[in-house]
């Protein structure tokens, strides 16, 4: 379990831990009704070919850029600033699960109207398999070369072919030490506490990926697992487990104080927006899981038909650039893998980094999820884990 | 040219409830496709009522007929008041105090509550300072708060009915019960009520239907232990992407508010058929009378 | 209990409603009763006192306080001050349903859920009333009302009248000792209206009940009541038998707004017994009500006292002349309308036999008797003049 940095809390702006961190702070469709569409540019649109163009060789700029994206993922100062560089004006439509962006790309069938979409890597073989995603030309981000090795060449798009990655993040819990005496060092240890101290006040994550990461962590079973009687275990673990649950929560961090959990499932970003928030850190723990846990990574995209392909090209070579990658990381509160974003975010002082950077160590016990022939009943399961604990 | 009123029911109401119906009987075939109708079945029924949800349903029931009701139990008493006691002027401005929040859009109205009910927030906070509390009270995320947000967000759909009817109804009707005999509360059971039957009877609509599917309220304020139906069919929909599951439980979701509505409504049927019988007056035989 | 019921408020003395107040001789008496809403005083200190089984009008325009007045006997207002006694016992504080007083509505208020028979049984229901007896009593009372083939209808499947009579019926079935009635007749057409009059005064005659019949028609007091109340402002102007009311009005108001009056604005002299105007000196051999002798006063004459003629007449009465502006058949009377020279309009009736034949637009005498010629003081003019009610009223008379 690591303690949260005491010299760099003080660091930590209200303004900063009030930021919804990534996907926006409520889970569901709901989000669709809140934020629907953000324009976030106003700027006067430019010609074109007037704007100027940092990616050498390409043609010139579409005036606009359409993103099919989470909500709140960026500092949309960022996207002022594209703008203001750049010219396309950009607009966002939001999706709340990766199911639901894909369900409307392939409705859509490449008439959606968007550019870039984010998806999270293990759906990108499937969408590209549904010929969903448009083949990369890696010269027109010439950025690219800033990412870091480990981060690029991903099991589920070999070479980059389809995505470069936008961030990635881990999974862990929060404990409020006033109310929660045992300590917790690993997943069986979480569901052990949360069985028993903490029951009846423990929030799990609003996704199934990561509830079911869990119990399969917890039980030292690979989490891509398609065995039934793996799953059909799983299945009973969720119905024991539902009744000691209070919500189901995505975003548990910042509200964590004062919905006064005693212990949350949750991403290390919202872990962190959640420290950044505390009026007494030090009462509270962050815990990484262990001895395996999740590694998630969201990727930009360029969608199949992107009536503007140029302008996206030109944004996620912007995106990538390290100045701009460390302003976004310290919006959402993830490592976006830019070589040397650790260090300058060191020496900008950017509080909780341990939150964000893991040492190789930790690296290693991280596993991406695959989107295999159990993902339907893995949901299924979930659901009806929620619907269990209602009960 | 006006369209027939049923091209418009046709449109509008008979086939998007159709299409529902039909997804019903289809499957999800893969994750990128939310619903396959090439073969029919009965399977996401089945797959429907074998589960957790069935609970849901009995508690979205249970939290629907409880809210219903508390709406109606303060509603009425408010309506009577401002239809009767109020003088025309404050009636305005409180009815106009009665619709402002639905300026506010639905979920940021309930995201309010959030706020008040919260361990950290105001009432919690209050009763603590006055000594009633010795721990923040946790309210949220409990099937009290969603009954206290259902509530709430329905109020109103259920004063504005009530308040017509009554204000709509003469005094003198009152008067002239009263004057006959009766005192308030006979006058109440046997004028006020049965004539301002038909805005309960619309409050009491304008509530249940849209309350049992809300899920809104139980997404912002239920937590885990608040779920209620709307919440799991939209999940269907937006989470799992199986639209003919969704579809099925949408039917039963249906199905289970025009049932509560026909059980009340023949109780309601009865009720009035018996009052009906108890009241009717059998006269002697007239000799042929005279024009 | 040894405490006799009569040391008990009303309210207390026995359980049912029947035994409450009522059972008594349908007396009524309001002594000095005022009622208040907010600064505006409806009703002022009024005394009225009604004789058991009597057919009493309160009669005024809107506003006058008749309405009050009759919402305080029911029970439905309190007095601000005062006392009202009904069969002898006060019943301040004894609510509506316990008063043995029935009303009828202005727009009947029939209950629109329940049937004719259902709305007549309702007070009898409220009183457990044994059913068949029920039945046999509300039987009788649509008899009375000639309603009983429509026993089962709806009351909005009725016409006006219809529903007058079952409402009618619904209050006297509970055989109260005092019925009001709130102008149960203006909605009426006037033909049904005047046969109304007719069977209201025959039925009340029949039950022997205390009528309190509120109205703004000065035809419908006159034809029915024993004795009328005129009100105005909050107070009762002149309570008397309709001739009293109608020949010796105790004030212009009264004068005005029964029937309908020529009056003629000028300067009181012999002790009011002499009017004179611009151009005009009338004579009055009746007792002047308020008068004082140069001071403003008012000289009226009813139009079935004015007598026109081409010529001047000769033998001493009141005449003023003037051009005739119309002559028109009312029925049974002819009414000439005289315009004088400062452009005020003289209106005469006569009975056809009588009425002379005149050219419209020709130069005509109007003339009247002293004795038909009325003379109220300074006070009063301000009244007549001024109060738009008169004008109401006159256009309901006319």
């Amino acid at each position: 379990m690591s303690e949260p940095d005491e010299d760099l809390k003080i660091l930590a702006s209200v303004e900063s831990a009030q930021r919804i961190s990534r996907r926006a702070f409520m889970s569901g469709s709901v989000v669709a009704a809140f934020s629907g569409s953000i324009l976030l540019s106003a700027c006067s649109t430019s010609s074109p070919g007037g704007a100027a163009n940092s990616s050498g060789a390409s043609p010139t700029l579409e005036d606009q850029l359409e993103f099919f994206h989470w909500a709140q993922y960026d500092d949309p100062k960022l996207f002022k600033k594209f703008t203001n560089e750049l010219g396309p004006v950009t607009h966002i439509d939001t999706y709340t699960s990766n199911e639901n962006a894909i369900t409307k790309l392939v409705a859509a069938q490449g008439s959606s109207g968007y550019d870039i979409v984010v998806p999270t890597g293990p759906y990108i073989p499937q969408m590209v398999a549904n010929n969903l995603l448009q083949e990369l030309d890696l010269s027109k981000i010439p950025n690219f070369q800033n990412l870091e090795t480990v981060f690029t060449n991903q099991p589920w798009d070999p070479g980059n072919a389809h995505s470069v990655c936008k961030d990635w993040g881990t999974v862990g819990w929060i404990v409020d030490k006033n109310q929660i005496s045992t300590p917790i060092n690993t997943w069986k240890d979480f569901i052990n506490v949360a069985m028993t101290e903490a029951s009846g006040n423990v929030s799990l994550l609003d996704a199934q990926n990561e509830v079911m990461g869990v119990y399969f962590w917890a039980n030292g079973i690979d989490w891509t697992t398609t065995n039934q009687a793996d799953l059909d275990a799983y299945e009973a673990w969720t119905l024991q487990m539902a009744p000691h649950v209070k919500a189901f929560e995505s975003y548990p961090g910042y509200q964590f104080a004062q919905l006064g959990y005693g212990l949350s499932h949750v991403w290390n970003g919202d872990a962190r927006q959640g420290f950044n928030s505390f009026k007494d850190p030090s009462r509270y723990a962050w815990g990484i899981g262990s001895p395996n846990t999740e590694l998630w990574m969201d990727n930009w995209t360029i969608v199949q038909g992107a009536p503007h392909p140029e302008a996206a090209y030109a944004f996620i070579n912007f995106i990538l650039d390290p100045k701009n990658s460390l302003q976004d990381m310290e919006f959402h509160g993830y490592n976006t893998g830019i070589t040397g974003l650790k260090e300058a975010a060191a020496a900008a002082k950017v509080p909780y980094l341990d939150m964000v950077f893991f040492d190789p160590a930790q690296l290693a016990t991280m596993h991406a999820q695959e989107i295999n022939s159990a993902f339907d009943r893995e949901v299924q399961i979930f659901l009806n884990m929620k619907n269990a604990a209602g009960a | 040219m006006a369209l027939p009123a049923w091209v418009w029911f046709l449109c509008f109401f008979t086939l998007p409830v159709l299409w529902i119906v039909y997804y019903s009987f289809g499957y999800k075939p893969d994750i990128y496709h939310p619903i396959a109708t090439d073969k029919l079945s009965l399977g996401s029924y089945h797959e429907a009522f074998s589960r957790a949800f069935v609970h849901v349903f009995s508690q979205t029931l249970q939290i629907s007929i409880i809210g219903t009701s508390l709406c109606l139990l303060i509603a009425f008493p408010f309506a009577y008041w401002l239809a009767t006691r109020v003088s025309p002027r404050w009636r305005g401005v409180l009815l106009g105090l009665v619709v402002v929040p639905f300026f506010v859009n639905f979920l940021i109205r309930t995201v309010g509550w959030l706020i008040l009910l919260s361990p950290a927030g105001p009432v919690s906070s209050l009763l603590q300072r006055w000594g009633l509390r010795s721990e923040p009270l946790h309210l949220l995320q409990t099937r009290g708060a969603v009954q206290l947000g259902v509530v709430y967000n329905y109020l109103a759909l259920m004063i504005l009915p009530l308040f017509v009817t009554l204000d709509r109804l003469d005094p003198a009707m009152r008067e002239a019960s009263k004057d006959l005999g009766a005192n308030r509360v006979k006058t109440f059971r046997q004028i006020t009520l049965p004539l301002a039957a038909p805005g309960i009877v619309a409050g009491l609509l304008l509530v249940f239907i849209p309350l049992t599917g809300d899920y809104i309220t139980a997404l912002v304020l239920g937590g885990a232990k608040g779920n209620m139906a709307g919440v799991v069919v939209a999940s269907q929909f937006t989470i799992a992407q199986d639209w003919a599951l969704g579809a099925a439980q949408a039917v039963i979701l249906i199905a289970m508010i025009m049932g509560t509505v026909a059980v009340f409504g023949l109780f309601a049927i009865a009720i009035r058929a018996i009052v009906r019988v108890s009241r009717r007056i059998t006269l002697p035989p007239v000799a042929e009378e005279a024009v | 209990m040894r405490a006799s019921s009569a040391t008990l408020p009303p309210d207390m003395s026995a359980e049912g409603r029947a035994g409450s107040v009522g059972a008594g001789d349908g007396s009524v008496e309001l002594v000095g009763v005022t009622k208040r809403f907010g600064t505006v005083t409806a009703v002022d200190a009024i005394d009225i006192r009604v004789r058991p089984g009597e057919f009493l009008s309160l009669l005024g325009p809107s506003g006058c306080g008749k309405t009050t007045t009759l919402r305080m006997l029911a029970g439905f207002e309190d007095p601000d001050e005062g006392e009202i006694r009904i069969s002898g016992r006060a019943v301040q504080g004894v609510p509506p349903h316990r008063r043995d007083v029935n009303t009828v509505f202005q727009n009947y208020a029939l209950f629109p859920h329940m049937s004719v028979s259902e709305n007549v049984a309702y007070g009898l229901r409220q009183m457990k009333t044994d059913k068949t007896e029920i039945g046999r009593r509300v039987g009788e009372a649509l008899e009375m009302v000639k309603m009983s083939r429509l026993a089962n209808r709806k009351p909005r499947e009725m016409s006006g009248g219809q529903q007058q009579r079952v409402a009618l019926a619904r209050a006297l079935v509970n055989r109260p000792s005092l019925l009001l009635l709130d102008e149960p007749l203006g909605a009426l057409d006037r033909k049904l209206r005047e046969e109304m009059q007719i069977e209201l005064k025959l039925l009340q005659s029949q039950v022997g009940i205390t009528f309190i019949f509120v109205t703004h028609d000065q035809d419908e007091a006159l034809s029915m009541s024993d004795r009328i109340a005129v009100m105005l402002d909050g107070r009762v102007e002149q309570l008397a038998d309709p001739d009293t009311v109608y020949d010796h009005p105790r004030s212009a108001f009264v004068a005005g707004f029964i029937g309908k009056q020529n009056f003629f604005e000028g300067t009181s002299r012999d002790r009011g017994s002499v009017v004179e105007g611009d151009g005009w000196t009338f004579r009055s051999s009746l007792e002047p009500i308020g008068a004082v002798d140069g001071r403003a006063a008012l000289a009226a004459v009813r139009p079935e006292a004015v007598r026109v003629s081409a010529q001047q007449p000769s033998d001493g009465r009141n005449a003023i002349s003037g051009d005739l502006a119309s002559s028109s058949h009312l029925g049974d009377v002819i009414q000439f309308v005289v315009l004088t020279p400062d452009r005020k309009e003289v209106i005469a009736r006569l009975p056809r036999p009588d009425a002379p034949h005149l050219d419209v637009g020709g130069r005509v005498w109007c003339s009247w008797e002293a004795d038909h010629t009325h003379v109220f003081g300074a006070e009063q003019v301000e009244i007549v003049l001024a109060d738009p009610a008169r004008d109401e009223a006159a256009a309901i008379a006319g």
